[in-house]
Parts: structure tokens; sequence; C-alpha cells
């Protein structure tokens, strides 16, 4: 009960951490409800999947509670959060390459565009056709769908920065690259979105 | 600063984020005064930055911070769990560690030391009655087939003069066979 008091008082990411090394369920519980909007939504902008985003967005949290102890707080508790749902996104994507290198056979021809998955593996400038997915989808689909398309290492910064609002020096961290190839990343990002979403813009 | 195109596009991220400071702003927002194309590129990035804003995530499902806490709740009992069992069985495999890596090196010493005085003192022997019992054999075979055919070719001279030594016997005056 006192605890919890002073949890409603002080709302520290710093003493939530302090808390949660002590096994406070309640300072985890704050930490969780805190920062899982944010989490969630960068996963889902990545993965394009919400069940995917959302068991991620799980792993993230399980991988904070066991890993506690390892968190020094030389950066702030979202960005370390938010470096760990990176990294998570990394692996998840070098699992399914490697599974898609056993699962696709070189010699089958790419005919199922139904697919999600398989089109997201083909998407490329010279295949995305805006117009098409323009009149097929909501808007927020149409961005998804764009963000997509882009390298991972673009549209991590692109959402990072543009959707959940960090700076360049958190993006740098949790990126694990300098501030110069940050900006340089976005600008990149930024120019493939203009031309995958012209038809979008200039309307 | 390079007031071209070239120069200037690289910054209008920055322009359009507000990260820039004054003299290069100044710079960058006169040179985009004058150039269409550029404008047109900090406007789009401008719209990219709002649609990217607008777009909403489906939501969680509700089950999500209950489906959290059972997975923590069996994390922490598995975590309770292994407390005493990985100590124990640290301790346990440490020592049986030492010990059978002791017992192994004591074994390994052992064999090693035995095989090799039994080479030194038996294996020299051996081979000496071996290459005995074997001249024996032939010359004998040569012996039972001398009347068959004499054996007269050097080796078997050889072979002669040696069963000869070995009985004590000269074979000098031999005429070559056996």
């Amino acid at each position: 009960m006192a605890i919890a008091q002073v949890l409603r008082v002080s709302h520290t990411d710093q003493f939530l951490v302090e808390r949660c090394r002590v096994r406070d369920e309640h300072a985890f519980s704050e930490i969780v409800a805190r920062y899982k909007t944010s989490i969630y939504n960068y996963l889902y902008r990545m993965t394009s999947d919400a069940h995917d985003a959302e068991d991620l967005t799980q792993d993230v949290f399980i991988r904070m509670y066991t890993s506690l102890d390892s968190f020094r707080q030389q950066s702030s508790l979202k960005t370390w959060l938010f470096r760990i749902a990176s990294n998570l996104c990394i692996d998840r994507y070098r699992r399914r390459n490697k599974h898609k290198a056993i699962a696709y056979s070189l010699d089958e021809p790419f005919s199922d565009a139904s697919d999600s998955g398989d089109a997201r593996r083909d998407a490329s400038d010279e295949t995305y056709e805006p117009h098409r997915l323009f009149a097929q989808r909501e808007m927020s689909g149409q961005i998804q769908t764009a963000l997509d398309a882009l390298p991972d290492k673009l549209r991590t910064v692109v959402v990072l920065f543009d959707i959940e609002g960090m700076t360049y020096d958190e993006i740098a961290q949790i990126v694990g690259c300098p501030v110069g190839t940050v900006k340089s990343r976005l600008f990149n990002a930024r120019l493939q979105l203009r031309k995958l979403l012209s038809a979008y813009i200039a309307a | 600063m390079n007031v071209n195109c070239d120069g200037v596009r690289p910054l209008i991220s920055e322009l359009v984020n507000g990260s820039l400071d004054s003299p290069v702003l100044w710079q960058v927002q006169a040179h985009i005064a004058d150039c269409p194309e550029c404008r047109n590129l900090a406007d789009d990035f401008a719209k990219i930055r709002v649609l990217l804003r607008e777009t909403d995530a489906p939501g969680m499902s509700e089950s999500f911070e209950e489906t959290l806490r059972v997975r923590i709740a069996d994390l922490s009992a598995i975590q309770k769990s292994d407390e005493y069992t990985p100590r124990v069985a640290k301790r346990f495999i440490t020592a049986s560690m030492k010990y059978a890596l002791a017992v192994c090196a004591a074994a390994v010493i052992l064999i090693v030391a035995f095989f090799t005085s039994w080479n030194s003192e038996n294996a020299p022997r051996t081979s000496a009655m071996s290459d005995a019992s074997l001249v024996h054999q032939c010359i004998e075979q040569h012996r039972n087939d001398v009347a068959v055919q004499p054996l007269s070719d050097w080796a078997a001279q050889n072979l002669a003069n040696q069963l000869d030594r070995q009985n004590g016997q000269s074979s000098a005056g031999d005429d070559g066979s056996i």
C-alpha cells in the first residue's frame, strides 16, 4: 500500500527501475503501462503484423524484467526498451530470412501476390504500384505498405523519428550508429517514401 | 556552405525537422525560396511527416497485460525453482569434473608408463626370438630340400652361417651348400 502511494507520487523511470529490481510488481506494471503502446506501435510499424507486434512487445518487457540487473541507466529506460525492441526485430528478421531460405525454392515462380509475406519479400521500387494499392486500402494501410518497402535500417529511423518523435541522439543510441548516419538514413527514407507515396502526396 | 541544390537537399530533411542552426537555416531557406524543386522536396517531406504521424496502428488486445503477467509469473516460478538446483548442480558438476579429470590424468599416466616399460623389456627380446626362429625354419626347410635342389646362392649361405653361429658350429669348411 505504501509503495503504491509512493509510485503515484514519484513516477520517474529511475525509481521504477529500482523498484523493479527488487521484483516490485506495481513498478513493473507501471513501466508496462507507460511504454507498452509506443513499443507496440514501433513494433507494428516494423513487423506490419499486429499479432507479431504484440508478441514482441511482451518479449520486450520480459527481456527487461530478466535483464534489469545489467541496465546501468546510462541511457533512459525508454531508449533501452526501444533498443531491446530493435534487437528483437533484428532477431526475428534473421529467423524469418533463414526460414525463407529453406522454405522458398528458387525454381518456383512468384505467383501468389495475395500472400502478404510474399508480397513484402519481393516489394521493390520497380514493382511497387501505389495507384492500385491506394485504391484498395485505407490511408494507414497505404503508408504501412510504403514503410514495408523500405529497408529495415531506413524504416527503423523514420518510424522512431517521425512516428515515435525521438531525437537524433536517442535513435543513435537505439540503432547503435552515429548521429550523422541517423540523419542520412532519415533523409534517404523520406526520399524513398516520397517516391512510393508520390500519388498520395500529390493528391 | 554549398548553396546549390546538391548541397541543400541533404539539409532539407533537417529543415523540416527544425534542427538546423541559424546561419545554415537562413542559407537553406534562401535557396528554397528561389528553387522550386527544393521547395517541393521540403513540402513533400513535411507532408510525409504529417502522414506518418496520422497513421494508426491496430489496437492491442485486451488480454495483453494479463498474458504478460502470466508469463512473468511462470518465469518467476522457474527462476525460483532454479535458485537451488543450479547452485547444487554447479557444485556437483564442478567437484565431479575435477575428480574425473584427476582420475583420467592418473589413468593416462599409468597406461603410458606400463606400455613404455613393457616395450622396453619385451619387445626387443620378442623380435630377436622371432628372427632366430624364422632363420631356423628357413634353414631347416633348405636342408630338407637339399637333395632335390642344392642351395648355393649367397642368401642361403648367410642363413646357414647364422644357424651355425647359433648352434656353436662353424660353416667355414662347407662347400656353400647346406
